[in-house]
């Protein structure tokens, strides 16, 4: 067997307690040997429960002592905890956004270039086996010519975050469409390994804060040579969408459920689409863990199923051109005018 | 109109709540004021709603906190106390209700403030005890839920006596509309299961105040002279009956709207009692998943159920509690996304919500209508059709959203 990665968990917030922390306990090629949060007394506590060896706030001095960071930190930390990490040649796995704008993901992929370690972002839809399934086998040809894509993520929001900087524009370096957008372009632009995505519009709720609603409409093209799709994207930290993929081709459409543990769906008119016998995520399977046994593969120079530094450099630009695209939603129910004696 | 708004610092506890929220989107929005927002928990729909906004400023903390509440009223005038409760049994509910008051009002003291509006509601009068016609003088007679706003309303009293606060106190009745957790969502979701939901065939009075209506009313009680040191009860102005809000919904999902037994006064409540506790008790016996739907105060409430609960053994005891504190995990996370309803098919109803239900009462909105010259400016039906398409665009209708 190989050895174990040795890694330092950066940040102890919800990500880090939900999602990361319960998955290094069940995870052999990643061993976490310190927990370091600014407040040192959360990562005493959390290294106690979770039976981890060391805490410190000090992040500079743990990265002499281990071979990784995972970065569970609020985004503004991102671009800066990455580059100390790699400038010293260590492997970075960064939770998403990569980072705030594609200019900071710019200077950590060129960082990991130059230090020659692996650069990894935090997708989990990656780890989803049907993802994984269709992206390797998934006869794409025979659904025909893409002619619209429709995707959409969003949950009312309800999540132990510490700190209002998510709701920071500058801290978190956008809203719902920066936070969860991302795993929508990502999942889209690796499914399909998309070799053109414009965007045509974007419209969200913000006034100067973060949106909690946006909708964006892509132009794609699936393959070279192909026509130009529709592709709608639509997220929420208000309400719950259906959380799927789907994809309409000429001859019939793919439905992929992004919750995990849904059968992907093939419709078609015919009935003649091959149909694979699609495996989807056991329940309990954490995909966190997976996500961690992937890293610590790109770790050792393997091959797996990572979202390296650059292909979110790509997924950042277009989340940029969104923002600057940026039109108004407005929805009826939020009219309201001054009051007016009768 | 800008009714002296614009520019003016607000305060505003309980500001991630659906009635917290909505005034902050109105007062910013419409009236050019600046909201200080102060928000318990971070991570809700509520500070999402409200981060987007421009005039709005968050800060974190807890009610009872004084450091908290003192830098996030520094420099407002205007104090609107939405925020209720906590976490907790429902005496630590009442006690953080109480003591966010009690902090709100020392942070009050040590600046010039021109209002402070306080969030009562119109429960500290009990509908099935106060007659036909309930107004701000009737006695204060509300159940448990209420006690703690009375007591609260106690406490506003004395600072304005004693301080000379210009204090307000908003009794809002049931507020429904866009976000409306309980008169809304809630009520959706019960009508989508299909639960047996009101008795007398849905004929009790519904005293519904619509939320932008609301809205309106607290926003005059800012600016207006005469109603400082007042009382308001808040109430729309059509009287509709519980099966015209049920039935609408049910109408607009298209299920049927199941009622609930005919009967009323102790026998109704001998009846629902034994339904209560038939149900807790089947699904104990069965083995089935934990009771989800029950509130909060429901062992309280229901004695038969609250003596048959204490009587099973621990570990089953145990499990009862552990259910009751996932009980408000349907209502955050909303609709299932396939638009099924994914929570255990019945529903417990406690003692004060079938009074609720079967009162005959309406509250008088005529002193917020002389003194403050308000007067509710959604009709139902226009509030209903905003509300329906809400329901709509947040996924609770049969057909989810999409994008187009």
């Amino acid at each position: 067997m190989r050895q174990a990665v040795e890694v330092a968990l950066v940040g102890c917030g919800a990500i880090a307690q939900r999602g990361y922390l319960p998955a290094l306990a069940l995870v052999r090629e990643v061993r976490c040997r310190w927990l370091v949060d600014a407040q040192k007394g959360t990562a005493e506590t959390l290294a106690r429960r979770f039976g981890i060896a060391g805490a410190t706030d000090d992040y500079l001095s743990v990265l002499d002592r281990v071979e990784a960071v995972v970065l569970a930190a609020p985004n503004h930390c991102h671009a800066r905890l990455s580059l100390e990490a790699l400038e010293r040649g260590r492997a970075v796995l960064c939770e998403k956004p990569l980072g705030r704008t594609a200019e900071e993901i710019r200077q950590m992929v060129l960082a990991s270039e130059r230090a020659g370690v692996p650069l990894v972002a935090g997708m989990v839809f990656r780890q989803y086996p049907e993802l994984q399934q269709i992206r390797a086998v998934f006869p794409w040809s025979a659904l025909g010519a893409v002619r619209e894509i429709r995707a959409s993520y969003g949950n009312p929001l309800d999540w132990p975050v510490s700190r209002l900087t998510f709701f920071d524009r500058e801290m978190a370096g956008g809203g719902v469409f920066l936070d969860l957008g991302v795993h929508l372009i990502d999942c889209l632009l690796w499914l399909l390994s998309l070799p053109e995505a414009s965007v045509l519009e974007y419209l969200d709720d913000s006034e100067s804060g973060v949106e909690s609603e946006a909708r964006a409409t892509l132009a794609v093209r699936a393959t070279q040579g192909a026509g130009l799709a529709p592709c709608w994207l639509e997220v929420s930290r208000l309400r719950r969408l259906p959380n799927r993929v789907e994809i309409f081709g000429e001859r019939g459409s793919l439905s992929i459920f992004l919750a995990g543990g849904r059968v992907p769906e093939i419709r078609d008119t015919n009935g003649t689409l091959p149909r694979p016998v699609f495996s989807v995520m056991p329940p309990g399977v954490n995909v966190f863990a997976e996500q961690l046994r992937a890293f610590a593969q790109r770790v050792r120079g393997l091959d797996a199923n990572c979202a390296d530094g650059r292909s979110q450099l790509r997924v950042l630009e277009l989340v940029e051109s969104c923002y600057m695209k940026r039109k108004p939603i407005s929805f009826p129910w939020e009219a309201y005018e001054p009051w007016t004696p009768r | 109109m800008s009714l002296g708004l614009h520019a003016k610092r607000v305060f505003l506890t309980g500001a991630s709540g659906f009635i917290g929220a909505r005034l902050a989107e109105c007062l910013t929005g419409a009236y050019g004021a600046e909201v200080h927002a102060l928000v318990r928990r971070p991570g809700t729909v509520g500070v999402a709603r409200l981060a987007r906004l421009a005039g709005v400023r968050l800060y974190q903390g807890d009610v009872r906190n004084a450091e908290a509440v003192a830098r996030a009223s520094r420099g407002c005038s205007l104090f609107i106390h939405c925020a209720t409760g906590a976490p907790g049994s429902r005496r630590e509910r009442a006690a953080a209700t109480v003591n966010g008051i009690r902090t709100v009002l020392e942070a009050a003291v040590r600046q010039p403030v021109e209002r402070i509006v306080y969030f009562s509601s119109a429960s500290v009068h009990d509908p099935a005890r106060s007659g036909e016609v309930i107004r701000e003088e009737s006695p204060l007679n509300g159940a448990a839920l209420a006690r703690e706003k009375i007591l609260a309303e106690r406490l506003l009293a004395e600072y304005q006596r004693e301080c000379g606060l210009p204090v307000v106190v908003v009794r809002p009745t049931c507020v429904w509309g866009p976000f409306s957790p309980i008169w809304t969502i809630s009520a959706v979701e019960l009508i989508r299961a299909q639960f047996p939901l009101l008795p007398l065939n849905g004929l009790g009075t519904s005293n519904l105040v619509h939320i932008d209506n609301l809205v309106d009313a607290v926003i005059l009680t800012l600016s207006e002279r005469a109603a400082v040191g007042q009382t308001f009860l808040i109430n729309d102005d059509e009287p509709r009956t519980w099966g015209d809000l049920y039935g609408g919904y049910a109408r607009f999902l298209q299920v049927p709207l199941q009622f609930f037994f005919e009967s009323h006064g102790s026998g109704l409540m001998l009846k629902v009692s034994l339904y209560n506790a038939g149900l807790i008790l089947g699904h104990v016996l069965l083995g089935k998943s934990p009771v989800a739907r029950l509130p909060r105060d429901f062992y309280d409430h229901v004695p038969m159920a609250k003596a048959l609960v204490s009587a099973l053994p621990e570990a089953v005891r145990r499990r009862l509690q552990q259910s009751e504190m996932a009980q408000t995990i349907p209502r955050i996370s909303g609709p299932p996304a396939d638009s099924r309803v994914s929570f255990l098919p019945y529903n417990v109803l406690p003692r004060p919500i079938l009074e609720l239900y079967g009162s005959r009462s309406r509250y008088s909105n005529e002193k917020a209508k002389r003194v403050l010259g308000w007067w509710p400016r959604r009709s139902f039906d226009e509030a209903f059709a905003v509300t329906c398409l809400w329901l709509r665009y947040a996924g609770y209708a049969p057909s989810v959203a999409s994008i187009s």
